[in-house]
C-alpha cells in the first residue's frame, strides 16, 4: 500500500489516460502532491465567455495564481493551484489507511481562453483548440472543467457537443442556476448527467458555493478511466450535417435535463436594457460612467498618490541622507543610487497603486455586473471606423486619466489582436501627467491661450488615436477579419465584494510582479548616466548634468530635432527624463537651468529661460516650436511604467514597436508642425 | 415573405430564413441560437443601429451591418 502511495499520486493520472485497466487511482500522497508540479494532473477550464470561467478560476486558485501570455501568442492564459481535499478517500486501496489531511491533491488549474466552440474565430479560440485536442497526449489536460449556463443551456452546450466527439474526460459546471431558478428553468442534474454522459455539478462561482462537490466530481474524473467518445451519426466531412447532429443532441440534453420553458415576462435586465442600449440614452449612460471612472482614477487617487509621493520624496528621502550623514557616505554614489535610483524608483513604482487599484476595482464592477457587454455594444459601430470593437473605448478613456492602468484594462479585450493595437493606441491619449507640462509650456508661449493650446492638444490626441488605428489596422492588421457584432448579453447581476477583491489583488499583484523591476530598473539606468563624468573630472556621481553621459547622450541627439525648432540640448535631456516619467520633465527643465521649480499654473523665471532658448533653437519662432515640442511630447513614450504595462499585456517585442511608431509619429509631426507653423507665425 | 432584420418589427415572431453569407458566422449564430428556422422575437433597437433579440431566455446583440444580412420571415 505504502509502495502504491508514494509511486502513483501524480504519475498514475497521467497514465490513467491511455490505461483503462489502471481503474480508480490512490490520491492519498499528500507529500508528493504538497504542491502543484509538474507532476501534478492539469485541469483546464473551458466555456462560452459570460459563464463565470474566471470567477470559478479566482474562487478555485486564491492567490496561487501565475498569469502570462502563452509562449509565441499575445493570449493571456492564467494558471494557478487548485488545492483540493476529499472527504472520501478517492482509491481503490485494498487496505486503504489514509488519514483525512492526507486525501489532498493540488491540481494545476488553466484558465482557457473563453471559447463558444472549437472552431476558433479568434487566436484566443484556437489555441483554447490546440491544448484541448492538437497538442501530443502528455501536454493536454488531464480533464475538461466545461462551464455551461443554466439560464442558457442549449448556448453552453456546443461546446460539450464537440469535447464529448473526443476521448476526453470531462465534467460539466453548472452556473447561474439562481438565474435559472429566477427564469422558472428548473435543471434536472442527474438527468442532465445521464443524457450528457459525463458528470455534471451545480455551482455558484461567485458565493462559492458547490465547490466542494465539484472538487470531488474532478477527483473523481481523474482516477476514472477514459470514456469513450460520443457516436457521431454523421459524416464528419460534412459540416452541415454534423452541426445538424450536434444541435439535436443539445436540444435532447436540454428536453431531457430541464424542465419549463422560462418566463416570457421582462426580466430585470431587460428594463435596465431598455435604457442601457436605448439609441439616444445608451451612449449617454455609456459616457456618464466612463466620466466616473475618469474622475475617480484621477481625482480621488491623486491626493494619495501625492502622499506617497511626498513620503517618498520627504521623510524616507531625508532620513536615508541623515543615515548616509551619520555612517560618513554622504554626497557618495552609494548614497546616489540608493536614494536617487531604488527609493525614487520604488517610490514611483509604488505612487501608481492607488491608481492602479481603483482602476482595477472598477473594471472589475462594470465586469462582474454585466454592463460590459453592454458597453461594447454601445460604442461598436464608432470603434469600428479604428477596427476595434466597442469594448475598446473604455481602455482608451481611461489612457486620458493614467496610460498605465488603461494598458492593463485591455484585458478587457476578448482577442488578442485586439488587444495588442489598442495597447498601441493608448499611448497616444494625453495623460495627466502630459496635462501639467502642457500648462506649464502653454502658460510660457501662449498666455491668456494656454487653455487654448492644451484644448488643441487634446484634439491631437483623438485624432492620432484614430489615424494610427485606421493605419494600423489597414497595414498591419489586414488581415484581421470582418467580425460582425454578435454579443449574447448576460443578465445583470450585483458585484460581490469578494469576487471584486480577489480581482483586483490578482491584477495589482501581477502588475507589480512584471512592472516594478523595469520601473525601478530604469530610474536606477537613468541616475547611473547622470552619474558617469564624461567631459569633466568630476567624480562619480558629482557631475554636473551637462557634463554627464545622461548631458552628452542629449547633446549628441539634439542636432536630429533642428527641423522641429527645439533642438537645444537643455530641451532635449528633459525628453530623456520624459521617457521615464512625464512628471519629471518640468523639475528636470529646473535642474539643468539650476532655477527653482514654478508653482503650478505659472512660468515663472523658468518660463523665460525656456522661451529665451526656444527662440534661438527656432531661428526667432518660438510658438510653432512650442507647439511641436508639446505635439512631440504628446505623441512619444508616455513613461517606462507604460513600458512595462505593455511589456506584461502585449510582450516585448510589440512594445518596442510600440516605442519606434510612437517616435516616429512624434518625430513626423513635430517637424511638420514647427515647418508649416514658422511660415506663418 | 422575407425581411432583413434590421426591418422587421420589434416585438412580432420572426423565423430566421438566412444566417448570413459566412459559414463561420453561421455557426455562431447557431450556436447562440439563431439557427434558420428558429422562432425569435426583437426586443428593442440598441444603439448604433443594432437590434436585441430573444430567443429563448437569451438576450443577443446584433450589430447594425448585420441585422441587414440577415434574413427573417415575420410570422404574426
Amino acid at each position: 500500500m505504502s509502495e502504491r502511495r508514494t509511486a502513483l499520486p501524480d504519475a498514475a493520472i497521467r497514465e490513467s489516460a491511455d490505461s483503462v485497466s489502471l481503474g480508480a487511482v490512490c490520491h492519498c500522497g499528500g507529500v508528493l502532491n504538497e504542491s502543484a508540479g509538474a507532476d501534478a494532473p492539469v485541469v483546464a477550464l473551458v466555456g462560452a465567455p459570460n459563464t463565470g470561467k474566471s470567477t470559478l478560476f479566482n474562487a478555485l486558485t486564491g492567490a496561487r495564481v501565475t498569469m502570462g501570455n502563452w509562449p509565441g501568442t499575445t493570449v493571456e492564459v492564467s494558471r494557478g493551484v487548485w488545492r483540493t481535499t476529499s472527504a472520501t478517500a478517492v482509491c481503490d486501496c485494498a487496505e486503504c489507511d489514509c488519514a483525512e489531511k492526507e486525501w489532498k491533491l493540488d491540481i494545476t488549474l488553466v484558465d482557457l481562453p473563453g471559447a463558444y466552440s472549437l472552431d476558433p474565430h479568434s487566436p484566443d479560440e484556437a489555441l483554447t483548440r490546440d491544448l484541448l485536442l492538437q497538442v501530443p497526449g502528455d501536454g493536454r489536460p488531464d480533464l475538461c472543467v466545461v462551464l455551461a449556463d443554466s439560464s442558457r443551456l442549449s448556448h453552453s452546450l456546443y461546446l460539450v457537443s464537440q469535447l464529448r466527439e473526443h476521448a476526453l474526460k470531462i465534467v460539466v459546471a453548472l452556473t447561474m442556476n439562481d438565474i435559472a431558478a429566477r427564469r422558472d428553468v428548473k435543471v434536472d442534474v442527474v438527468a442532465l448527467e445521464r443524457a450528457l454522459g459525463v458528470p455534471v455539478v451545480a455551482i455558484d462561482p461567485r458565493q462559492r458555493k458547490g465547490l466542494g462537490p465539484l472538487a470531488e466530481a474532478v477527483r473523481s474524473g481523474l482516477a476514472a478511466p477514459l470514456p469513450d467518445a460520443r457516436p457521431v451519426g454523421a459524416d464528419p466531412d460534412d459540416p452541415d450535417g454534423l452541426d445538424e447532429e450536434r444541435f439535436c443532441w443539445i436540444a435532447e440534453a436540454v428536453e431531457a435535463g430541464t424542465d419549463g420553458h422560462g418566463a416570457q415576462h421582462p426580466s430585470f435586465s431587460d428594463r435596465i436594457d431598455r435604457w442601457a442600449l436605448a439609441p439616444f440614452l445608451g451612449p449617454v449612460i455609456f459616457l456618464a460612467l466612463m466620466w466616473l471612472v475618469f474622475q475617480i482614477t484621477t481625482t480621488v487617487a491623486a491626493p494619495m498618490q501625492d502622499f506617497l509621493d511626498e513620503l517618498f520624496t520627504g521623510p524616507i528621502t531625508d532620513g536615508t541622507l541623515a543615515l548616509f550623514s551619520a555612517v560618513g557616505l554622504s554626497g557618495s554614489w552609494v548614497e546616489g543610487l540608493v536614494v536617487r535610483g531604488l527609493i525614487a524608483g520604488v517610490g514611483m513604482l509604488l505612487t501608481f497603486v492607488p491608481l492602479m487599484t481603483l482602476m482595477f476595482i472598477l473594471l472589475a464592477i462594470l465586469e462582474d455586473s454585466g454592463y460590459m457587454a453592454r458597453a461594447a455594444v454601445v460604442v461598436d459601430r464608432m470603434m469600428r471606423a479604428i477596427g476595434l470593437p466597442g469594448k475598446a473605448f473604455l481602455p482608451l478613456i481611461v489612457g486620458f486619466g493614467c496610460n498605465v492602468p488603461a494598458i492593463s484594462a485591455t484585458r478587457i479585450l476578448p482577442d488578442s489582436r485586439q488587444r495588442v493595437l489598442t495597447a498601441l493606441l493608448v499611448p497616444f491619449t494625453a495623460c495627466t501627467a502630459r496635462l501639467t507640462v502642457f500648462v506649464m509650456v502653454g502658460v510660457t508661449f501662449f498666455g491668456q491661450y494656454a487653455g487654448t493650446a492644451v484644448f488643441v492638444m487634446y484634439l491631437v490626441s483623438i485624432h492620432l488615436v484614430v489615424l494610427c488605428g485606421f493605419l494600423l489596422r489597414r497595414t498591419l492588421w489586414r488581415d484581421m477579419p470582418y467580425d460582425p457584432l454578435v454579443i449574447d448579453l448576460p443578465p445583470y447581476q450585483r458585484p460581490t465584494l469578494r469576487l471584486t477583491a480577489s480581482v483586483t489583488w490578482l491584477r495589482l499583484s501581477g502588475f507589480l510582479q512584471t512592472a516594478g523591476g523595469i520601473i525601478v530598473a530604469t530610474v536606477c539606468g537613468v541616475w547611473l548616466l547622470q552619474s558617469i563624468p564624461v567631459t569633466s573630472d568630476a567624480a562619480f556621481g558629482a557631475v554636473d548634468t551637462a557634463d554627464s553621459a545622461y548631458g552628452v547622450v542629449a547633446q549628441a541627439i539634439t542636432p536630429v530635432f533642428g527641423p522641429t525648432g527645439f533642438a537645444s540640448w537643455e530641451t532635449t535631456s528633459t525628453m530623456v527624463v520624459g521617457f521615464v516619467a512625464k512628471e519629471a520633465v518640468i523639475s528636470a527643465w529646473a535642474q539643468t537651468y539650476a532655477l527653482d521649480e514654478p508653482a503650478e499654473g505659472e512660468a515663472g523665471d523658468l518660463g523665460a529661460r525656456v522661451f529665451a532658448d526656444f527662440n534661438e533653437s527656432s531661428g526667432g519662432h518660438p510658438y510653432p516650436a512650442a507647439l511641436a515640442f508639446m505635439v512631440f511630447l504628446l505623441a512619444y513614450t508616455p513613461c517606462v511604467a507604460t513600458l512595462a504595462s505593455q511589456w506584461r499585456e502585449i510582450g516585448a517585442k510589440w512594445t518596442l514597436f510600440g516605442v519606434v511608431m510612437q517616435l516616429a509619429a512624434a518625430y513626423v509631426l513635430a517637424v511638420a508642425v514647427f515647418q508649416v507653423g514658422r511660415l506663418f507665425w | 415573405m422575407p425581411v432583413a432584420l434590421k426591418n422587421a418589427p420589434l416585438r412580432s415572431t420572426l423565423v430566421l430564413r438566412q444566417g448570413g453569407a459566412q459559414a463561420e458566422l453561421c455557426q455562431r449564430l447557431a450556436v447562440l441560437g439563431l439557427r434558420p428556422g428558429t422562432a425569435f422575437q426583437l426586443v428593442q433597437k440598441t444603439s448604433g443601429g443594432g437590434r436585441m433579440a430573444r430567443i429563448g431566455q437569451s438576450r443577443v446583440a446584433i450589430g447594425a451591418e448585420l441585422a441587414g444580412q440577415l434574413e427573417v420571415e415575420v410570422n404574426q
